[in-house]
């Protein structure tokens, strides 16, 4: 989710972000179970490229190998970029996200996921940069 | 259309219903050990699989597949067939899943004969594939 907002410029790439940023954006830690495997459609970035976001909860493996499975039977695989971004959220994130979503406690887990999504901005940017790059060559 | 055979209790059903469906086993009756031998992935699938759908063959113009139904998220891989089908185009369904288990499952054997519950199993599957060719045509 962080990543589709630095992607789409609602989250800057180059100045430093505070927490109540993170906070206060929409989707931030509102994820439930029911919305697991189910694309959300977050915007359309400059070259024109709808961006979505995908949780698949504990499944990565299986749901991501169903996808591309999909995706390449139906020749749709040219159409979409699939991008893992579970390797760029550093643990505080993650246990913070834990907390919140898994075990209730909101008002500990979703500060800690803000604050662990902050350290672990700067490999999103480097991941995002580079999505950015592969889409731009595509494009032309 | 492609047809997706699982089965959420993870045995060989799908791959029987899928041979079934491809008649590499007989309509009529139980298979015999050489025929029983004929089948895809006779041998099941292990953990690196899960999610992915293994084409089989085809038939009157259908993609038969099985899928290798992972044991926790298997609920959440089909939501996620569902859900990328229709957002890539909305309205239409190019995957049909269908549990093959639902009746039983029957699980890997290395044994030389036909697994004993094969023989309870095979009208349930044989009325299995032709409900889905039903399906298809209709």
């Amino acid at each position: 989710m962080i990543a589709a907002h630095l992607h789409l410029g609602r989250l800057p790439m180059d100045r430093p972000v505070q927490v109540r940023e993170i906070l206060a954006l929409p989707l931030f830690d509102r994820a439930q179970a029911s919305d697991f495997g189910i694309p959300c459609y977050m915007g359309t970035d400059t070259l024109g490229h709808a961006v979505y976001i995908i949780g698949f909860g504990s499944g990565a493996r299986e749901c991501s190998q169903a996808m591309e499975s999909v995706l390449g039977i139906m020749g749709w695989a040219g159409e979409v970029f699939l991008v893992d971004v579970l390797d760029c959220i550093g643990v505080t994130a993650r246990l913070g996200g834990m907390l919140s979503r898994r075990l209730g406690w909101v008002s500990l887990g979703r500060p800690l996921a803000a604050w662990g999504m902050l350290r672990s901005l700067e490999g999103l940017r480097r991941l995002v940069q580079s999505v950015k790059e592969v889409l731009a060559s595509r494009h032309g | 259309m492609n047809v997706v055979y699982y089965s959420t209790r993870r045995g060989l059903a799908p791959q029987v219903a899928a041979a079934i469906h491809l008649r590499i086993l007989p309509m009529e009756h139980p298979p015999n050990w050489f025929e029983w031998r004929r089948i895809p992935y006779r041998q099941g699938f292990t953990a690196r699989d899960w999610g992915r759908l293994v084409f089989v063959g085809w038939r009157d113009g259908h993609g038969i597949f099985v899928m290798a139904y992972p044991p926790r998220n298997g609920p959440l891989v089909a939501k996620v067939i569902n859900s990328i089908q229709e957002l890539m185009d909305p309205g239409k369904t190019h995957f049909q899943l269908v549990d093959a288990g639902a009746g039983g499952d029957v699980f890997p054997w290395r044994g030389h004969t036909v697994p004993a519950a094969v023989r309870e199993l095979y009208p349930h599957l044989v009325e299995l594939v032709l409900g889905v060719e039903r399906g298809l045509r209709g």
